[in-house]
């Protein structure tokens, strides 16, 4: 697929990978949006057009080599389009899911052990999912925004004196765990071991948004590891570099 | 599993005999199907990819009908199927039920045998890769699991490594369930 500019009609972009319609919602831009361009939308609706064009460019491309333009000044911006798409997890795709799989236990002509394992393995694997994503909200992003703040302010930043340094980016790095793993084998186990008499439709249904979840998952980390956290190591050399001076 | 094959049918009661053909050519699409009253004199046996014998016939002809290649299956009068003899002893499809019935025995004796356990799980894991599994599945960390099957740490490497490659797992949870599923392990011991 071809580069994404802010020139082109946003519908075309759309119309070319829906899959983005999930991308432009969380950066804060709703559908019905006529025949402007990307451009003209971003304009409009206050949104940076160089953060929505590199994102979109990645997630399409699958390379975040296509983000390396974004900056410091894109920090924010990343982490409050990281934050809205924690909770779609939240509100949307994981109850859906959940829901999906409810219907499919009740669709099922007999009690049918394996679907019940299914939803086990769902509900421990969304338990495992939120306190990944609240620990990101609750450490990782707050660290992050007073980095990005020291940074912008011009400061030294006083990352000695108020304990910051016990968090940095390489703790993150290390902790940093795949969540879409799990949810690949679920994918897996359903389309080769699930057997028995239940709504086929439904079940197709559940794979397929798992499959959908899971490039979501894919492209969250990719955002992750490769845009945001090379960007806030580079804040936070030049911040004890200024310490230093 | 049938389609195109060599279909041989002995026994003296032409009837059951006509019946049978008729319950095959319907349901299983066969190539050839010879129907003989008796196995003497004949070397049908040896072309048939499948045999449906009459008991008499394979009580007095057991050593021929032992050594051949064919799916040897015994029609009986009794109304229980031997869906619970031994190994050893061959496949039985019992004339005393409906057609029904019969072309349901029949898709069950010609589904691939896939051994004693379930899912086919011998197919695709060897049984050390299977201990392997089962012990993962329970929460037993890679030394354990050497000191408990006494192997080396770097042997349950790469026993795991062959798991996650053959079946696509990769996480704990997702083998755990894969071996709850097959039943190698119950719900208990996880």
């Amino acid at each position: 697929m071809k580069q994404i500019t802010q020139e082109h009609k946003l519908a075309d972009v759309l119309h070319g990978n829906y899959m983005l319609i999930p991308v432009v919602n969380r950066c804060g831009i709703r559908l019905g949006f006529g025949e402007k361009t990307i451009g003209a939308v971003c304009a409009e609706r206050g949104v940076d057009p160089e953060f929505l064009v590199a994102v979109m460019n990645a997630f399409n491309a699958e390379n975040y080599s296509a983000a390396k333009k974004l900056g410091p000044k894109h920090v924010h911006m990343i982490v409050q389009y990281l934050k809205k798409t924690h909770a779609s997890y939240r509100r949307n795709q994981i109850p859906a899911i959940e829901a999906s799989i409810e219907v499919l236990i009740q669709s099922a002509v007999e009690n049918n052990p394996r679907l019940a394992l299914v939803r086990k393995f769902f509900r421990q694997y969304k338990k495992e999912l939120f306190l990944h994503l609240k620990r990101e909200e609750t450490v990782t992003f707050p660290y992050i925004e007073s980095v990005y703040k020291g940074f912008m302010s011009g400061g030294a930043g006083k990352t000695k004196r108020t304990g910051r340094r016990k968090y940095s980016m390489s703790v993150y790095e290390e902790e940093h765990d795949n969540m879409d793993e799990k949810l690949n084998d679920l994918k897996n186990i359903l389309i080769k071991y699930i057997t028995g008499d239940f709504n086929d439709t439904v079940c197709g249904t559940i794979v397929f948004e798992l499959f959908r979840l899971e490039k979501d998952l894919q492209d969250h980390t990719q955002i992750e590891d490769h845009i945001l956290m090379p960007l806030v190591k580079t804040m936070e050399a030049e911040l004890t570099a200024r310490g230093k001076a | 599993m049938v389609a195109g094959k060599k279909i041989l049918i002995v026994s003296a009661n032409q009837l059951a005999c006509i019946g049978l053909k008729t319950i095959l050519q319907e349901s299983f699409s066969p190539g050839e199907i010879i129907v003989l009253a008796d196995l003497h004199g004949s070397d049908a046996l040896a072309e048939a990819d499948i045999a449906f014998v009459s008991s008499d016939t394979y009580v007095r002809q057991q050593a021929k009908l032992r050594t051949s290649k064919a799916h040897i299956i015994v029609l009986t009068e009794d109304a229980r199927d031997g869906a619970d003899t031994p190994a050893a002893d061959p496949d039985t499809l019992s004339m005393a039920h409906t057609e029904q019935e019969i072309a349901d025995r029949l898709e069950a004796l010609f589904r691939p045998k896939t051994g004693r356990s379930p899912g086919g799980l011998a197919e695709t894991l060897t049984p050390r890769e299977t201990d392997v599994l089962r012990c993962v599945s329970q929460g037993y960390l890679n030394k354990q699991i050497a000191d408990m099957l006494s192997i080396s740490q770097h042997t349950v490497i790469s026993h795991r490594k062959n798991i996650t490659q053959k079946l696509g797992i990769k996480t704990v949870s997702g083998l755990t369930m894969y071996a709850l599923l097959h039943g190698l392990i119950t719900s208990k011991e996880h």
